[in-house]
């Protein structure tokens, strides 16, 4: 079966073709156009055919990784939003948790707040009201109201609704409802409810997911409709599926009804690869380590899964979501990172980015700033020939010019301030894994840190050395490792209810009623996307914590109709992951299960473990020795036998040897290990 | 007398980095292990570096936007 990755990146669309049956992989790199992404994909994708001589008509699935809904959001430009909602709520969307992103500063943004995803005006209120447990209607929705609102909308020129009401989750007739008065009234219109976005408790986050979803939604469905019809007019008969924040991959009708669910899609499709790369080399407990030119993504893989984020701790941009995601931290440091004197005098890398536009002052395209490529090519840790596997030549004049810059102003010679420059960037990168590991309650020194994307090769080791990890894996292909994730995925579903049920008050048949309920919901849905009965697979899971508490952790649920034997099954490994985690658990507190979760899982081909692209051995790997500076026992010093091996050059990242580290091959020829010595004090 | 002395600008960087980091991972400790919805929910804490005179070297920020993806880290990603 032939598959094709595409993930579009901010310079780079980056194209990788697997052949499940013979384990051939192909890759590819064209420019992103970034005014519509969807053309270089294309273009992209018709290139690597014609080069290597594939028929179009033969590829199977074209899998893509998407960064227009997430720009949207945090260029906060997209759709004019309106917002229809339960009378007497209409400002939960401002007012939130009465909390601020800093404790104690006066002049922060407060995003919710200072960049609304819909304006007040166009926030509109209906008479209707719900009640918990069940849902009942305590009053009626007035649907005159509904109309009324709809067309005052429509006036205003706004492009998208969401409809939020108080308890949709326990029902959401009301809601359906609204929306099929506003589709007669306004039928042009992107329109969704916040039950069928996020079907939970939490009012503050389940509506701003559904104006998320609204905000983004006429932008990536658009994109995505093209997308496709550009695919089949270029030839294309290929089954396309884009990434989503959850690890797994949907059809382009579920993402143009629910564009939320791609917000992480780009680093996504990073945690996965790198996860793949991991298990290549036998390795699965892992911190994925994603760097780009403005941001570098932390994810952790313990036992092979990744984790997934809690319900109260996704946001983007500044505003919650309440959708399933990959758990991934991004820190503002990358190879684009702007290297400058604050105004306090301190020096300072990050988190401003050249980006790709104009880039680092090496790409010669008029950036002046020294970044952090500059400061690898200074040293000798980039090669001007070989970037990009030779496909983009760096200007070693400009960085130079622009370091000395800085360098002046530090007081600092040309190589002492492009080390420094190294050294505050990595730095950083470690001060952010060993807080997110710290969090999570586990020790980076128990991991292998897989280092990706075009620069993370490049600043690998000396991180994993700052935090006493014992060894670093490369992938083949570093620069590609989103796109070669995306062809390790597949179709994955989540679909979730609040139960809020505690203790041995359990309503059993309920649960039963709604698991079946969501189950044969996914069912349908795979069964429309085209998935046979035998590849459909089905997780149940619970969000379980002490009655009282105000956070949950994920329970697995059994499989069959649940009895008391599961339920105390079931209490009991919440115990047990309540001890794993925090350390103690309350023998005499009741249990509450507050939502029930399936996930429904189509299986998809996948790429098989590369061929060794030169014979797999280091020596024939090797494309040139070169003089590279590091810092040694306190001193700069020019070592002569720094290697540059070829695969992650030719591929489009950059690895090195730190002076004289043994690096070791492993079991599938494409990863190094490196002995990363003992670790290096903070000051040192 | 103690003589003060110099420390150049990249070893004050990384330590100031190490020490606010210090910082932030004292609150992640406090948040896991407080047992306290005020402290997990509202997030009502803090936690800090002093000296013996009480002089703040670093503190632990709301985690939120900490752990975000800010538009001044992504807008170009």
């Amino acid at each position: 079966m032939y598959l094709i990755g595409v993930d579009v990146g901010g310079t780079f669309t980056d194209i990788v073709f697997a052949d499940t049956e013979s384990s051939r992989t192909l890759i590819h790199k064209t420019p992103t156009t970034k005014d519509d992404p969807s053309r270089g994909v294309v273009a992209g994708i018709s290139a690597l055919c014609a080069r290597f001589d594939l028929p179009r008509q033969a590829i199977d699935h074209v899998l893509h990784g998407t960064t227009v809904g997430t720009n949207a959001v945090l260029e906060h430009n997209g759709a004019v939003t309106g917002m229809i909602t339960t009378a007497g709520y209409r400002d939960i969307v401002h007012i939130g948790r009465h909390q601020r992103p800093q404790h104690y500063s006066i002049r922060q943004e407060i995003p919710w707040q200072d960049r609304p995803l819909v304006q007040r005006r166009h926030r509109l209120t209906v008479a209707e009201r719900l009640a918990p447990p069940r849902g009942e209607v305590l009053a009626p929705l007035d649907e005159a109201a509904v109309r009324e609102a709809a067309r005052t909308l429509r006036t205003a020129g706004v492009e998208a609704i969401a409809i939020c009401f108080l308890f949709s989750y326990l029902n959401a007739s009301h809601e359906e409802r609204a929306r099929d008065i506003a589709c007669e009234e306004f039928p042009d219109c992107f329109i969704c409810t916040s039950a069928e976005v996020a079907p939970q408790f939490r009012e503050f986050e389940r509506f701003t997911t559904a104006l998320l979803n609204a905000f983004v939604g006429p932008r990536l469905r658009d994109y995505v409709a093209r997308l496709a019809s550009s695919l089949s007019h270029e030839g294309f008969a290929a089954d396309l599926h884009v990434m989503c924040s959850n690890g797994g991959v949907a059809t382009p009708a579920t993402v143009a009804k629910t564009p939320v669910l791609t917000l992480l899609s780009g680093p996504a499709a990073g945690v996965l690869g790198g996860a793949w790369s991991g298990g290549l080399s036998g390795r699965d407990r892992l911190i994925t380590f994603d760097v780009g030119g403005t941001s570098a993504d932390i994810g952790i893989v313990v036992d092979g899964r990744f984790a997934e984020a809690t319900a109260r701790d996704t946001w983007i941009g500044g505003y919650p979501v309440l959708a399933p995601m990959i758990d991934i931290h991004t820190i503002g440091a990358g190879g684009g990172s702007i290297a400058y004197v604050d105004g306090a005098g301190a020096f300072r890398v990050g988190p401003r980015s050249a980006g790709a536009d104009p880039g680092p002052a090496a790409y010669g395209r008029g950036g002046a700033e020294p970044t952090v490529t500059d400061a690898n090519l200074v040293l000798g840790r980039l090669d001007s020939e070989n970037f990009l596997g030779g496909a983009m030549r760096l200007e070693a004049t400009a960085a130079r010019r622009a370091i000395d810059g800085l360098s002046e102003r530090l007081g600092l010679g040309l190589e002492e301030a492009a080390e420094g420059i190294l050294t505050i960037v990595n730095a950083n990168m470690a001060n952010a894994i060993s807080s997110r590991t710290v969090q999570k309650g586990l020790d980076p020194r128990g991991f292998a840190l897989v280092a990706f994307g075009g620069a993370g090769p490049l600043h690998g080791a000396e991180v994993a050395r700052a935090l006493g990890i014992p060894e670093v894996i490369v992938p083949a292909y570093p620069g590609i490792t989103s796109a070669v994730g995306l062809l390790t995925t597949d179709l994955k579903y989540d679909a979730v209810r609040t139960e809020f049920q505690a203790g041995n008050t359990v309503d059993l048949d309920r649960l039963d009623t709604d698991l079946a309920g969501m189950q044969r919901e996914l069912t349908r849905q795979l069964a429309a996307d085209g998935i046979a009965p035998d590849d459909a697979v089905f997780e149940r899971s619970g969000d379980l914590r002490y009655v009282g508490q105000g956070y949950e952790l994920r329970v697995p649920f059994p499989d069959g109709k649940l009895d008391q034997a599961a339920l105390a099954q079931i209490f009991a490994r919440f115990v047990e992951l309540h001890r794993a985690e925090y350390g103690h658990v309350f023998e005499a507190s009741p249990i509450e299960i507050v939502n029930v979760r399936v996930t429904g899982i189509g299986r998809m081909p996948k790429i098989a473990a590369p061929r060794p692209t030169r014979g797999g051995s280091l020596v024939e790997a090797l494309v040139k020795t070169a003089r590279c500076v590091f810092r040694h026992n306190g001193a700069l010093e020019r070592l002569a036998d720094a290697v540059l091996p070829a695969q992650p050059i030719a591929t489009g990242g950059t690895s090195r040897r730190t002076g004289n580290r043994a690096a070791n091959r492993l079991d599938d020829g494409c990863a190094a290990g490196y002995d990363p010595g003992p670790p290096r004090s903070a000051a040192a | 007398m103690v003589q003060p002395f110099a420390i150049d600008s990249i070893t004050a960087s990384v330590v100031q980095g190490a020490l606010e980091n210090i910082a932030v991972e004292m609150g992640y400790k406090l948040m896991r292990m407080s047992y306290s919805s005020i402290i997990r929910e509202s997030e009502d804490f803090g936690a800090a570096l002093v000296d013996a005179e009480g002089r703040g070297l670093s503190r632990h920020n709301r985690r939120r936007c900490n752990r975000d993806r800010s538009p001044a880290t992504s807008a170009a990603s």
